[in-house]
């Protein structure tokens, strides 16, 4: 086990819907010849460990981890295949991550871990075809669950998601959330909403937006990650 | 040692303007735990070179309560007056002494019928005057992280460090990277007093970096960092992934 080391967690998918690529940064050099450990551990939307192994690389290098290989034993949910990788390497070491969604890269950061009754937010825009997908990882090991409020107009919807130990989901706002709630004003037009979460319990959550929206063709659609904290 | 009060954080970021681009930003005042929906006062201070500096104060902001603005609804002449980057610093302050805001968030998004690019802003300091070397937890309080990032060049993306200088001072950003298996500074140039530069890394990758294959193709990634102590607190740094072939920015990362 790495003393004093440096932890992220990020939210991965399997091809072909997502790719995801671990990047690992130092400071300075120790020495020309030094190396750096990165500890990894990638689990399935129900929380079980379905791979764990260590790569290590030059200091005077960024290690670049394709996860790709290591994602075939996730388990499926709505067609889409997920998890969460956990990152582990020396201090002074930061994580990134390059994820493709579709055709959209991103580079992100060491996500924020929000803690029991912190808040997220996210800013949307609801309608015009578009569609958001809420990926949502609980990295402690015991059952959590996180409160997503949804705030447009002077509505505020609020629904609960259960998150097993160690384990992700991926809610569809439209599809599973706001079909349940009696107001469809949201349909009609464009308009701004905010999406705030708060994990109750004890639980210690990342939470991701991906968008899904018009292509340029007629029944294309696209996806980009709206925003990762 | 005494509790430092953070009732009153800052941060800055920037946003592209061009004849057709329009910015947006989105605040959430959160003070952690606290629930309540104590008044949050919200002033947002655009700047930049050709830009005059000037601030809007917006009342009626709620902790927990997020809030967006159009830029160019705050400042009209934004419009006219610019073409290209320019500085936001967003200031959340509370009456409530007691509330500590630095976990609240900024979230920038630019819309352009071509692009839309949102991202989350570098986290809020505590505001005000830089804090005597004496008085010990107001200086923890502002010790900014290590930046440390990665610059990644392949036929997706090309890469640019974006340096928000709100200051009166000229920055001199100093960072360093590997060439040819030493470390060595990366030359960037400075960056005038309230103002923001975008320095693209490209040439400097394609000529020391290191092709390697990936899964996506053929890539450059380099390690670039720099001493927290040599940029001022108030500097800030993200790093900036254009498409090459279209230049249309596409994600933002603060470091």
């Amino acid at each position: 086990m790495l003393e004093n080391s440096v932890v992220s967690h990020f939210w991965v998918a399997a091809p072909p819907f997502c790719s995801s690529t671990i990047l690992v940064s130092s400071t300075a050099l120790e020495s020309a010849t030094s190396r750096i450990l990165a500890q990894c551990a990638v689990y399935d939307l129900a929380g079980a460990l379905v791979r764990d192994f260590e790569v290590e690389f030059p200091a005077n290098e960024v290690g670049v981890l394709e996860l790709e290989p290591f994602l075939t034993g996730l388990k499926t949910q709505s067609g889409l295949a997920h998890g969460h990788v956990v990152i582990r390497s020396s201090e002074g070491t930061r994580h990134f991550c390059r994820q493709q969604v579709g055709e959209h890269t991103d580079l992100i950061s060491s996500p924020k871990l929000f803690k029991s009754r912190e808040m997220a937010f996210v800013p949307l825009l609801l309608g015009a075809g578009r569609a958001h997908l809420l990926t949502f990882v609980n990295t402690d090991s015991s059952a959590g669950q996180v409160v997503v409020r949804l705030l447009y107009s002077n509505r505020s919807p609020e629904f609960t998601i259960d998150l097993p130990a160690k384990g992700s989901r991926v809610v569809s706002l439209e599809d599973e959330l706001l079909s349940t709630f009696d107001d469809h004003s949201w349909r009609k037009g464009v308009m701004q909403g905010y999406v705030r979460i708060s994990p109750r319990v004890q639980s210690s959550v990342l939470f991701q937006v991906i968008e899904q929206y018009p292509g340029e063709g007629e029944n294309q659609v696209k996806y980009r990650t709206l925003l990762s904290w | 040692m005494d509790r430092v009060m953070a009732n009153s954080v800052v941060t800055r970021a920037f946003c592209l303007t061009t004849g057709t681009a329009r910015s947006r930003i989105h605040f959430f005042p959160s003070a952690g735990t606290t629930a309540g929906h104590y008044p949050v006062v919200c002033e947002v201070t655009v700047f930049g070179k050709g830009i005059e500096r000037r601030s809007v104060q917006l009342d009626g902001g709620r902790l927990n309560q997020p809030d967006g603005i159009r830029l160019e609804d705050a400042f009209p002449a934004l419009v006219n007056e610019t073409s290209g980057i320019c500085g936001i610093e967003v200031g959340l302050s509370s009456p409530q002494g007691r509330i500590n805001l630095l976990s609240s968030r900024l979230v920038v998004e630019v819309v352009s019928p071509h692009y839309t690019l949102s991202y989350g802003a570098a986290r809020f300091s505590i505001a005000g005057e830089k804090p005597a070397e004496s008085d010990a937890s107001a200086v923890e309080a502002r010790l900014r992280p290590q930046p440390i990032g990665v610059s990644m060049y392949d036929d997706k993306c090309t890469p640019s460090l974006v340096i928000v200088n709100p200051t009166k001072d000229l920055a001199r950003p100093e960072f360093r990277h590997i060439v040819r298996g030493e470390e060595a500074p990366l030359h960037l140039g400075t960056v005038a007093p309230e103002s923001v530069v975008e320095f693209p890394l490209e040439d400097t990758l394609t000529k020391s970096g290191v092709r390697r294959q990936t899964l996506w193709g053929e890539s450059i990634v380099e390690k670039m960092w720099s001493e927290a102590s040599a940029l001022d607190a108030s500097v800030e740094c993200y790093l900036l992934l254009r498409d090459p072939e279209t230049r249309q920015p596409f994600s933002v990362c603060a470091i």
